[in-house]
This record gives C-alpha cells, structure tokens and sequence, in this order.
C-alpha cells in the first residue's frame, strides 16, 4: 500500500471500512442495498426536529393534547404520526418558570431520532456529554442560554430506554399565531434543552 | 419476541480455522485487529483451541494475549420484572466496577437518589453482551442531587436524572 | 473532475448538514438495517456503542461507530476481519 501520497480519490481508513462492511455483508445477503438506502432516505427526508415542532405546537395550543403528552409522550407523539426506531419510549419534559430541562446522552449520544432526527455534532461531542451533567448552568451560559439563579435546572441522561423531548415555554407576543405558525418558531436546540425561546 | 445476541460461540475448530485463512503479515497491519483480536484469542487460548506457540509461529512473532479476565458476568443473573421500589423510594447506587462496560455511569456510582419514575423491565444489555443472555430486570429514573455528585462543584437545587437498571441499585439507609 | 461531494449535494435540515459525509449515512443505516434483518434490538448494537466510546473516549464519534458496527460483525460471525480487509476499497468512486 502506497504510504505518503495524499491522492484526493484516496479514502481515509474509516471510510474503508464501512464500506467494506456493506460490501460483505451485502455479498453475503445479510444486507440489502436497497434497504440501507430507503434508512438514509427516511434521515433526509422524514425525520427531523419540524416533527418535534409540530409536537409542540400541538401541545402549546391544545390542553388536553398537552397533558396526554406529559402522562405518555410515546402514545401522544404517535397521534401525530411520529414513531420508530429511537422513540419507543419517549418521555416529554416540561419546561415552567421554575423549571429549566436538559437533555444529554453521557454514555453515547441517544437521541429521539422521530421527532428530532440526528443529534448535532456537539450533542456527541465528549465536552457536552461531561459538561451537561457536571457543570449544566456554566455550559448552557457558554452556549448562549442564561437560567437565573431561582430557576431549578433538571437534567435527564438517556442512559437506557427512554428519551427525551423538552417542551419549551411558548414565548410572550404569540396569542395570535396559528399551530402552524408556531411550530415555524420552534428550534431543535429548545427542544434538547439548550435554548431559551 | 426480540431474539438475544448471539454469545461468542468460542468453539476450537471454527476458531482454528478462522486462525488458519489469516494471512500473518497482513493481518498484524490491518486496521482491524484492535482490542479485538486480542480479548477473541485469550479466549481461544483458554478454551484451548489454540496455543500460544501456534499464534505465535502464524504471526511470525510475538503474539500478546489479554491478561486473565475473570468474573465478567455479575453473580446474579434472574431475571426480574417486578419493580422492588416505588417513586419516591431513597436508593444508592451500588459501587461496582466490573469488567467490560456497564450502562451505571461512573458519575453516579456509590451515590444516593430518589426513584422518580418506573419504565418497566427492560433486557439488562451489559449482561447479554457478555455472553449472559436475555436478563431482564426493572428500570428507574434516579433523581440525584447536584451537590451529592459533585459537592462543592455542584449546584443547590439543581438536578441530574440517570435512568438506571434495578441491579444497579440497593436501599439507602 | 472534482473529487468528493460539495455542499450543495449533500442534504440538509433547518439549514444543517443531517450527515457531514456520505459514509456517515451508510455508517448509521447500516446499523439500524443490521438490527432490523437480524431481529435484535437497536440496545444490541447500542451497547457496542458505548463499550468502544468507553474504550477510547476521544476518538471520533463515527470512527467508534464503525468499530462498534465491525465488533457486531465479527462477534455474530457474519464476516471475519479477513474478508473484511479483502473488501476494503483503496479509492473512492467516481460520481
């Protein structure tokens, strides 16, 4: 193997692998091309955090959706037909005055793929992952996010099946929007918990 | 019903013959033989399916092996579905650092909490990764404070949740 | 002839790239595909997850992935790190 070159079609050693590991498995039938295309596909096109806006803006804009969603976010978020891998056992975190959520996955980086999709780099980054546990106040204020001192920071580390969603607080000046309007506003990072609406 | 993974069936012969088809001089380059290889042929090595001597002469050299790895399964292997707590239940995470990875996160090991939520009985992942099967046992949210896992780095009033599997945890005086 | 994606192919979300680089994409649908073809729960490859970050903390997340992906592989003896390597591609693709 030609050591020191860097050839722009060369692939890095990763990169290899992987598709080494599809070229086997595929050989073999225990993957099917297809199927592993329709899975990207399914990230690009239908998952993402406008499927948690829209859970949001459910919740912000009906009482009774929004009290399902706390008692049993799994069974509420499928009402709006969002489900599947990574989102079997959801549980929904509200945010009050008092109360300020944030979400963090410290053994990997799990991730309510249904209605969130696939986490930001940061999110798998191994300063979040310590930070988030260790110090929440300091980092969220680093990431923009100021909680005042009275306000009771809770953090949930999705360390086994569930996962989670903030609700964030609907923000003043928005009585006059419509469900869709208001889940144009909603952020992912509200969502993770590392934004303020 | 969800199968369980596979154990890692070390049976001499097909080892053998895996150990046969590697060609030594490219496969001691290869970005493949991590931790890997090492941890799979002690195994092999005491399951005596290969020695030491035979690794070594296929490697042309030296061949490290793994130091002993005993005890990797926990001793208690039921399977348990009802939950021993209830929320608001005081517990303490047991202190316990066994081989290969566990789902308790180091941060919270030895330290007390509240159970705060019940999410049923779940497939203990660690147990089965080691080669212990399908276990299941209850899992719970734990409410820790922020000054019981950090004291005086921590924050009052400030909170950390870990959802952890029952095992994990014993009753706080 | 340019080498490699530009940006613009690539997709995105709220303006975001959902996957840095192709292989990342193949990376994770093949670990959900996996699971799914062979009825294992997602934890199963979950919990080699977390053993490789646990094993090398600062390593690239996707690179722990792949060891994580090869590890099932292997262990489930579906594949042997030989035939791996035989498979492995020295170039990519030309679009």
């Amino acid at each position: 193997m030609t050591a020191d070159h860097h050839h722009p079609a060369e692939l890095a050693p990763v990169e290899a692998r992987i598709a080494a590991i599809e070229s086997v498995l595929v050989e073999k039938g225990l993957l099917d091309t297809e199927a592993v295309d329709a899975i990207v596909r399914n990230f690009e096109d239908n998952l993402g955090p406008m499927n948690g806006a829209k859970v949001v803006a459910r919740a912000w804009t009906d009482q009774a959706y929004k009290e399902r969603l706390l008692a049993d976010g799994t069974a509420a978020i499928r009402e709006l037909g969002f489900e599947g891998p990574e989102g079997d056992y959801m549980v929904v975190v509200e945010n009050t005055p008092e109360v300020h959520n944030l979400v963090v996955c410290t053994l990997c980086s799990c991730y309510p793929w249904p209605t969130l999709g696939l986490p930001p780099k940061w999110y798998k980054a191994p300063a979040y992952r310590s930070r988030a546990v260790r110090e929440p106040r300091k980092l969220l204020a680093e990431m923009g996010t100021v909680i005042p001192d009275g306000v009771e920071i809770r953090v949930w580390d999705s360390s086994a099946e569930a996962r989670y969603l903030v609700l964030p607080m609907r923000p003043d000046g928005t009585d006059q929007m419509t469900e869709e309007q208001l889940a144009g506003i909603v952020t992912r990072d509200s969502m993770i918990g590392v934004q303020r609406l | 019903m969800i199968g369980s993974l596979g154990t890692l069936s070390i049976n001499g012969g097909m080892f053998r013959h895996s150990i046969e088809r590697m060609d030594p001089a490219h496969y001691l380059s290869s970005p493949y033989f991590e931790h890997w290889l090492t941890g799979v042929t002690t195994l092999a090595v005491e399951a005596g399916a290969a020695s030491v001597d035979e690794l070594e002469r296929r490697a042309g050299g030296r061949f490290p092996l793994s130091r002993p790895d005993r005890g990797l399964l926990p001793d208690d292997l039921t399977p348990r579905k009802e939950p021993r707590y209830a929320v608001g239940d005081e517990v303490r995470v047991r202190e316990w650092h066994p081989p290969g990875h566990t789902r308790a996160p180091r941060y919270v090991q030895g330290k007390r909490g509240t159970i705060v939520r019940f999410d049923g009985a779940h497939n203990v992942s660690d147990i089965e990764a080691h080669g212990g099967g399908f276990v299941t046992d209850p899992v719970y949210s734990v409410r820790f404070a922020s000054r019981e896992l950090w004291g005086e780095a921590g924050t009052d009033g400030d909170v950390i949740h870990v959802d952890l599997f029952e095992r994990y945890l014993e009753d706080s005086q | 002839m340019t080498s490699g994606l530009d940006d613009t192919s690539l997709p995105r979300d709220n303006g975001e790239l959902v996957f840095e680089a192709p292989w990342q994409a193949r990376a994770l649908a093949m670990a959900v595909a996996l699971v799914e073809k062979l009825d294992l729960p997602w934890d199963a490859f979950r919990h080699r997850l977390m053993t490789e970050i646990a094993s090398d903390p600062q390593r690239p997340y996707y690179e722990s992935w792949c060891a994580a992906l090869e590890s099932m592989a292997i262990d489930l003896e579906l594949t042997t790190p030989g035939a791996l390597d035989a498979a492995a591609p020295t170039e990519r693709e030309p679009l």
